[in-house]
């Protein structure tokens, strides 16, 4: 894609119109320019004219590829090209014809002997015959390809016109002009020439007033000054930036299927800062390959690894994770190669490389730099895959200190508070955790089990120790029924899983592989039958109800959720809301009717005792306008966040009253409108209720089936014990622990069901036992958060430290209440914390895995199908890697710009020179193996690589350092030729690869948007930022998008001033790129660019003159005209035409111009509203007070200067 | 400013014998450069594409591609398998499945119960070729289609298999089908591009405008997208307050100046940039006048279902015949939303429903006017999709994952065998038993078609030829007529 297509300069006008379309794309006429010598001169160069003929024709059988090689030989090397074949003879024999059999088998008039065979379609022409006869007469010198060999200096060529000459570039130019008998174009004039810098070397427009500026400066050194206040602006990082971002494949999307938002930009914008630093390619190198392997990497240089993060991340439903992973890595191999090796390894994925002499192994040896890090193969569905970091501002990053400080001093104050020494609270501790660990050890009473029933037909059979063990038939799912007696108030019941040898490798459960999943326990209470009916009891005194409320709410949710007293501890000498609310006595309350409340959206709290004789169970009936939470005694018995009318028994609900006083809360809340509550007992005692449980603990859970899960009555979710791993396969235990004691006074039948209803098959306890407990301290243990419960649950002993201060905070927590405030402090300070980071742009990075993942070569490139493995190494072509530490990425980087590097040096080079001339000194700029060009000015090339690799003493640079090498280039008197093409030089030489002339072409997509919002005065020239939106026809993205809650799958039009910034900010969508730099030749991103393909379009032309986008610059570019462009109409079209094209126009360019305004002012003052209308096109004001139809007018000639190709072409 | 002034009629000399000489400097440049076989080869020459000539004389000219995005399941639309019905609730047996790749979507499903299809099967034409129910249009058709039951790809899920689909590699980054055409054949309108797609339908897997993309060769070549609302090309309408009167002069303008600066510098690209503004310009009237569907008679639009001003399936299949008859190359249709992983039976009535009449009328419509004959239409999705259910069978509703081992399309028109049927599935439609056809082989055969021998059509990145087909395909003899 080296060529430039569309136009093609030989080709007659009839037939050009043909091509902008689906026209050829051909290149022409390198016949007309010989890079390679030809028949009938002397000297034959090896690498110039031998080497090409061989990679074309012979290597595919002959090469390197050792899978494809025939009759053991290879024209790739020289020691196996000159050897002894099979048959005795030898294809090269240096100065002997005759004896080469290389001759005898390219020239025979046999096809079936004839190289290349007929069949691959290769044919060596005459030329090429002579040249290879020529070469092995001439010796046969053999060289290695001219690109694997470090680039030296060669001496100065002679030249004849030494006047021409400013700098050594022109001395190698000139050299070969004179030789092919034409000399260089005169310079161009002042005007062209800042034109021509301003682009190349920021991508915008001069301003008129740098025009004149450096029109007026007649200094010898003007032309300098302008270039050092060129490289100098900070436009200059942005210009480097957008031919930097083809090559590092930047886009704002993931790509691939769904195709949503990732945050890059970041790096973006660190890339346009190095650029405007300057800083040294070698550094700018390692910092993008592995920034984040430097000692004491800094956020910007981790930032800056993020180069082979730029790779497209997909995550299609159904797709395989290694597959993707694979093909990521191959990306990174493919785009560091490209752009630092001008190579193709790539191409070695799946076998050994054709044409080059990399094998398939070095492939992977090379995948293998690139294949630790720890990423996901399907992570594109959101912001960002993994691993990616936070980039904050200098001001958040401050604000963050700030937080992050304070959270430190609070939690070391709260620290503070849990270290003191206070021995009431040391001995309160001990004791209480010394209670609590020994209900949960030692306080039980193994029940018998009766009534065995398994719900799918299992055998269930009781075993002397009182557990039981299942047989039989193992159904998918399972419940268990038990039933247990059981005397006083239960307070907890424990289940333990045992292991049985029965039972699958010696596990507790029935599973094929040792686990199971407890889905639900659910536990009725039924009044034990007894000789006697048991007498009424002695009945509940209640006292009077008392109110505390309305409190008004802001919402519905914060009605019922809002804590307005300390819920649920109740203090009735207590005043609320600023002294307006207090308890209120509300004695003629009835219970079994509805009762008013007032208030709207609010919450009311109801309080009243309840007295018994004898711990019982009592039945309330409640009915609630809207929700209702009740609490006994200080424990959550119900709630019920609603939204209705009241009525009687809404809810019905058991609870277990203690003997003696009973404290009972309700808290209404009305969401709106009507208010009441609804309350009535039941005298009677149920005589079967489902027991409520307040928690679970069990001394061993797997990740993410919590015990927990064992209580939620979700099937899905439930309690397991990793028993699939051999260790794991021990007796385990879990407690459930009830609201509160419960259990009849003539004694209880526990009803108990152990349910394994999971998606897991057959994962079901095989042997399990229960035992109860009274102990109340249990259920003390049922109201302490579930982390606390655990750390008793554990050995004290094996407590750590960490978890030792969670208990003493809990504990000390009710003590002191300092605690608690300190924490509230701190809460609020995470939340703002997290705040902050959430809105903190991300970007990603590289990172190493802690152990290196192992790299393997994959067998016809299938990630299905692993080979040898292989480490982390460089292609033995080249120099070999050197590195005192890890042979890593960092390695690599320092690697690709050592000193003896061949590659870099001259592949950066040679794509600074496309940049300006349009084309490479090496044309294929991302192919310098065998199948690449020959160097137009091979020692050319060679000179700047070294002046770039070794900077110069001459001129003071360093090593490296891009704008030397860039103001070398722009300094020569090559450069600065006029670009006009006449007839002899067309026919010499119509691609201008011997640059005979200036440089001239299309600009960029991102150019040609940048200069009409420059010209117009719309650009916004902030750096940097997120990327921006501009106008887009509705639609597109749609069009295509997959939609749901994915990111970028609609398009949200930016405004104000982002609508105006750089084409270097357009929000870059890979499956749908932004249609008018799209249409301009910019490309998708998916892949690494190395060049851009430069085509003609009549698309392009409708973009020009259609695209709101330009009508909006043509209008912004009237408006100056008619603002700052004199009063007279020539003035003024002067004075557009300068503005646009920054020369003046020539007397014929005027007099259109003057007849199409004279035109257009005629056409829009007929018709005010076709003014008006084409004056409403784009957000940007319009100043007022202007005439409209001859802003239109202006408009339509803006339009104009806009759509003409001298304004997008640099030349 | 103009330092050359003097030049210029010497220029302009230049130029018009270079217009008088199709055989001049350029040809033999161009030949140089091409593949030297191509070049030596005797069909017949006088093509506008990279290729000098032909390798066959082509049976066809242009090519319209129905692409069904999402994959409809073959089992459901165009493969019988009576057997199936009856193993309906029954595991796969591994025997078939032979421990091929399954998508993560059902391969953590307990079990692969095949389900039969719900539809009924019939006899059409007199070919006898069995379709199902869902398509009584293409049934009318099928004398002159050849359906191929045995077409098999490699990726298994869309983005990649659309892909491998459109430009023979499941990575992106390569030409598609359109491009290479274009490339290789160049246009035959003047006022149109060669490769031009329609969308249709609404929600299903997401597209990529890389579907219709160039890839590495240039950008002339990319399928431009012509749409059924809105500007039915990007900016072909004028702005406000320009109407077509302004446009010409404003554009006479433009031409003016740049030929001023031709005169000036010489550089043949701007005379390419005059030729693309009078073509931008053509393209302005031709194109709107093209979409315009309202003048077709109503038996015409009748036949296709389609409705002026209302954007479907149907009305891009009128436009494609529309734009036949103006010979664009490469005409691509991309209806979406043929995945149906849940809910299958209703879902794929509603998408025969929106697809089989107009894709009927257009083989009818194509044929009744002379066109069937050198137009190549082809008629198909990414993959086909499994035996088994994904999700649950119910008396109602189940679904079908990702297939890539076995799937139908059809192609019909020049140089394709009517009312055959090509190639054997087994018993579930799992694997191919008879004559199988990869993609590669499909793309050589659609190429043969036009004339091309696929390992012909090539171009050089990086170092290496490449094609559509990759390093294999093998043209299907038995399709052509």
């Amino acid at each position: 894609m080296a060529h430039r297509i569309a136009a093609k300069p030989l080709k007659p006008v009839l037939i050009l119109l043909r091509k902008a379309f689906g026209g050829p794309a051909l290149l022409l006429a390198t016949a007309v320019v010989p890079l390679a010598s030809r028949a009938g001169q002397s000297d034959v160069d090896f690498n110039r004219d031998i080497r090409p003929i061989f990679s074309e024709n012979c290597y595919a059988c002959h090469g390197p590829d050792q899978n494809k090689r025939k009759g053991g030989l290879r024209f790739d090397r020289k020691d196996e090209a000159f050897a002894e074949l099979k048959s005795g003879n030898f294809a090269i024999v240096p100065k002997d014809l005759t004896r080469s059999k290389l001759i005898e088998r390219i020239t025979t008039k046999d096809e079936d002997e004839r190289m290349p065979p007929l069949k691959t379609g290769k044919h060596l022409t005459a030329e090429q015959i002579d040249l290879l006869r020529r070469w092995i007469s001439q010796g046969a010198q053999w060289k290695g390809h001219w690109a694997y060999l470090k680039p030296e200096r060669s001496p100065l060529p002679p030249i004849k016109n030494k006047r021409w000459v400013r700098n050594t570039i022109d001395a190698f130019i000139l050299a070969r002009l004179e030789k092919q008998g034409l000399s260089p174009s005169r310079e161009a004039d002042k005007v062209t020439l800042i034109r021509r810098l301003s682009f190349d070397l920021t991508g915008l427009p001069p301003t008129l007033t740098e025009v004149e500026a450096f029109l007026a400066d007649r200094s010898p050194s003007a032309y300098e000054a302008l270039v050092d206040r060129l490289l100098a602006s900070s436009a200059y990082g942005e210009r480097m930036a957008e031919f930097w971002l083809d090559l590092a494949r930047y886009a704002d999307t993931n790509g691939y299927h769904i195709d949503n938002h990732r945050d890059m930009w970041k790096w973006r914008e660190w890339v346009i800062n190095a650029f405007n630093h300057n800083l040294p390619f070698d550094e700018f190198t390692i910092e993008q390959l592995a920034g984040d392997l430097l000692p004491n990497a800094t956020l910007d240089q981790k930032v800056a690894s993020g180069f082979n993060r730029n790779c497209m991340v997909n995550f299609e439903g159904g797709a395989d994770p290694d597959e993707y992973s694979t093909k990521y890595v191959v990306d990174r191999v493919d785009t560091t190669a490209n752009v630092w090796l001008g190579s193709t390894l790539g191409c070695a994925e799946c076998h050994d490389h054709k044409y080059d002499p990399f094998t398939q192994k070095e492939f992977y040896q090379f995948y293998a730099f690139f294949n630790n890090i720890p990423e996901k193969g399907l992570d594109g569905s959101k912001v960002n895959p993994v691993p990616s970091i936070k980039v904050p501002s200098s001001a958040d990053q401050a604000r963050r200190d700030e937080l992050t400080r304070a959270i430190a001093d609070l939690d070391s104050k709260v620290t503070a508070r849990l270290e003191e020494k206070n021995p009431t609270l040391e001995a309160g501790q001990a004791e209480w955790e010394q209670t609590l660990t020994r209900a949960v050890r030692n306080d039980w009473l193994v029940a018998e089990p009766a009534d065995l029933a398994s719900a799918n037909g299992a055998t269930l059979q009781k075993l002397d120790d009182q557990s039981v063990l299942a047989s039989g038939k193992v159904p998918d799912t399972d419940v268990y029924t038990v039933s247990l007696k059981a005397a006083g108030e239960i307070a907890a019941l424990r289940l333990e899983a045992l292991t049985h040898d029965s039972l699958t490798a010696k596990s507790a459960a029935r599973s094929d592989n040792g686990n199971f999943v407890l889905s639900g326990v659910e536990v009725e209470a039924e009044r034990a039958p007894t000789a006697q009916p048991e007498a009424d009891p002695e009945p509940a005194v209640f006292s009077p109800w008392r109110m505390l409320g309305p409190f008004v709410a802001q919402d519905n949710s914060s009605s019922f959720n809002r804590r307005f007293i300390e819920e649920p501890k109740v203090e009735l000498d207590k005043s609320y809301a600023d002294d307006t609310l207090r308890w209120t006595e509300k004695a003629d309350w009835k219970d079994g009717e509805i009762i008013k409340l007032t208030g709207d959206l609010a919450a009311t709290y109801l309080f009243r005792t309840v007295t018994v004789a004898a711990p019982r169970p009592m039945t309330l009936l409640l009915g609630s306008d809207d929700g209702i939470q009740v609490w006994l005694n200080g424990q959550k018995v119900l709630s019920s966040e609603v939204s209705r009318s009241v009525a009687a028994d809404q809810e019905r609900l058991v609870v277990q009253l203690k003997k003696g006083e009973n404290k009972l809360l309700l808290k209404v809340n009305n969401t709106g409108g009507e208010y009441a509550f609804y309350f009535k007992a039941l005298k009677e005692i149920p005589t079967k209720y489902v027991v409520p449980f307040a928690s679970a603990v069990a001394d061993y859970s797997q990740k993410d089936f919590n015990i927990s899960a064992a209580l939620d009555n979700n099937p899905k979710t439930g309690w397991a014990v990793d028993g699939y791993i051999e260790t794991n396969r021990v007796d385990r235990q879990a407690i459930f622990i009830a609201r509160q004691p419960f259990g009849f006074a003539s004694g209880t039948i526990l009803h108990v069901k152990l349910k394994f209803e999971s998606d897991f098959k057959q994962h079901i306890i095989g042997r399990f036992r229960l035992a109860l407990s009274t102990a109340a301290s249990l259920t003390e243990l049922g109201e302490v958060p579930a982390n606390i419960q655990a750390v008793l649950f554990e050995a004290p002993e094996k407590r750590t430290a960490k978890r030792k201060a969670e208990v003493t905070k809990y504990y000390r927590s009710r003590f002191v209440p300092e605690i608690l405030e300190l924490d509230k402090q701190v809460a609020a300070r995470r939340e703002a914390l997290q705040k902050l980071d959430d809105a903190i742009p991300q970007s990603m990075v590289m990172e190493e895995m802690a152990t290196p993942r192992d790299t393997f070569l994959l067998i016809r490139g299938s990630f299905q199908n692993k080979g040898e493995k292989v480490t982390p190494d460089v292609p033995k072509w080249l120099p070999p890697l050197q590195s005192n530490g890890p042979t890593n990425r960092l390695a690599l980087a320092r690697w690709l710009v050592s000193a003896d590097h061949p590659l870099t040096s001259r592949v950066t080079v040679n794509r600074l020179w496309q940049m300006l001339f349009g084309t490479g000194l090496v044309k294929t700029s991302n192919d310098f193996g065998s199948q690449g060009e020959w160097p137009s000015h091979p020692e050319l090339l060679d000179w700047l690589a070294c002046e770039f690799r070794d900077g110069s003493t001459e001129s003071r640079a360093a090593a490296w350092d891009l704008k030397h090498m860039l103001k070398l280039m722009v300094m020569s008197a090559t450069y600065r030729q006029s670009a006009v093409v006449t007839p002899r030089l067309l026919e010499r030489d119509p691609y201008n690869r011997l640059l005979a002339r200036g440089p001239r072409f299309r600009m960029d997509a991102e150019m040609v948007r940048d200069n009409a919002l420059a010209v117009s005065g719309l650009l916004n020239r902030k750096i940097g930022g997120e990327s921006v939106r501009p106008y887009q026809p509705p639609g597109l993205w749609e069009a295509v998008a997959f939609g749901g809650e994915f990111s970028s799958q609609t398009y949200v039009q930016s405004h104000g001033d982002d609508l105006y910034r750089r084409g270097l900010y357009v929000y870059w969508k890979r499956s749908l790129p932004y249609p008018s730099l799209n249409t301009f030749d910019a490309p998708n991103r998916e892949i690494c660019t190395a060049q851009r393909p430069r085509t003609t379009t009549p698309l392009q032309a409708l973009v020009l003159m259609n695209d709101p986008a330009f009508l909006e610059a043509a209008r912004g570019l009237a408006q100056r005209v008619i603002k700052e462009g004199g009063s007279r109409t020539d003035q003024r079209l002067i004075y557009a035409f300068r503005l646009t094209l920054a020369r003046e126009p020539q007397k014929d360019e005027l007099k259109v111009l003057q007849r199409i305004y004279n035109q257009q002012l005629e056409n829009f003052r007929s018709d005010k509203n076709a003014a008006a209308e084409l004056l409403k096109i784009g957000e940007s004001p319009r100043p007022e007070g202007l005439d409209l139809s001859e802003l239109a007018a202006w408009t339509a000639i803006g339009n104009i200067l806009l759509n003409l190709d001298e304004t997008i072409t640099k030349g | 400013m103009i330092p050359f002034r003097d030049e210029q009629a010497k220029i302009m000399n230049r130029r018009t014998f270079l217009a008088r000489s199709t055989t001049g400097l350029g040809a033999v440049a161009l030949g140089s450069l091409l593949n030297q076989k191509l070049f030596a080869a005797t069909a017949k020459p006088s093509l506008h594409g990279s290729l000098k000539a032909l390798d066959f004389a082509p049976k066809a000219k242009r090519v319209i591609y129905l692409f069904m995005s999402g994959a409809p399941s073959h089992i459901d639309l165009f493969d019988p398998k009576a057997r199936l019905k009856e193993l309906t609730n029954t595991e796969l047996p591994t025997s078939i499945r032979m421990g091929q790749r399954i998508t993560g979507m059902t391969s953590g499903q307990k079990q692969l119960l095949c389900v039969g299809s719900p539809f009924e099967f019939h006899k059409f034409g007199k070919c006898g070729m069995e379709l199902s129910e869902l398509l009584p249009n293409t049934g009318k058709i099928v004398d002159n289609i050849a359906l191929i039951r045995s077409m098999f790809t490699e990726p298994i899920n869309h983005d990649p298999a659309v892909t491998f689909f459109a430009t023979g590699n499941q990575q992106p980054g390569r030409p598609t089908m359109g491009a290479w055409c274009s490339y290789g054949l160049g246009s035959e309108n003047q006022n149109l591009p060669a490769f031009i797609v329609l969308l249709s339908g609404a929600g299903g897997q997401p597209l990529q405008t890389r579907y219709w993309g160039s890839g590495f060769l240039p950008g002339n070549h990319q399928g431009v997208q012509f749409r059924g609302s809105g500007d039915p090309v990007l900016y072909v309408s004028n702005p406000g307050g320009i109407d077509g009167k302004i446009r010409r002069q404003l554009l006479d303008g433009v031409q003016q100046l740049n030929k001023i600066q031709l005169g000036a510098m010489g550089d043949p690209e701007i005379a390419t940039r005059i030729e693309s503004y009078e073509m931008a310009y053509r393209m302005q009237t031709s194109v709107p006048e093209l979409m315009d569907i309202s003048k077709e008679s109503k038996e015409t639009l009748e036949l296709y279902g389609a409705e002026p001003g209302k954007p479907s399936f149907a009305n891009n299949c009128l436009l494609a015949r529309r734009l036949a008859e103006r010979n664009v190359r490469f005409i691509q249709l991309v209806h979406r939303d043929w995945d149906h992983h849940s809910n299958l039976p209703e879902e794929i009535k509603k998408q025969a429903k929106l697809t089989d009449q107009a894709s009927a009328a257009l083989i009818t419509d194509l044929k009744q006017r002379g066109l069937l004959d050198d137009t190549l239409v082809i008629w198909g999705g990414e993959f086909g999709r499994t035996t088994y259910s994904q999700g649950e069978i119910t008396k109602t509703s189940f679904g079908r994952d990702h297939h890539p081992r076995c799937f139908s399309i059809w192609m019909s028109g020049g140089g394709i065998k009517g009312g055959l049927t090509l190639g054997k599935t087994d018993d579930f439609g799992y694997n191919v038993v008879e004559d199988q056809v990869h993609v590669h082989d499909f793309h050589a055969t659609m190429l043969h078609c036009l004339g091309i021998e696929h390992t012909h059509l090539t171009y050089r990145f990086e170092g290496r030829d490449y094609r559509l087909t990759d390093v294999a395909g093998k043209v299907v003899d038995k399709l052509l007529a």
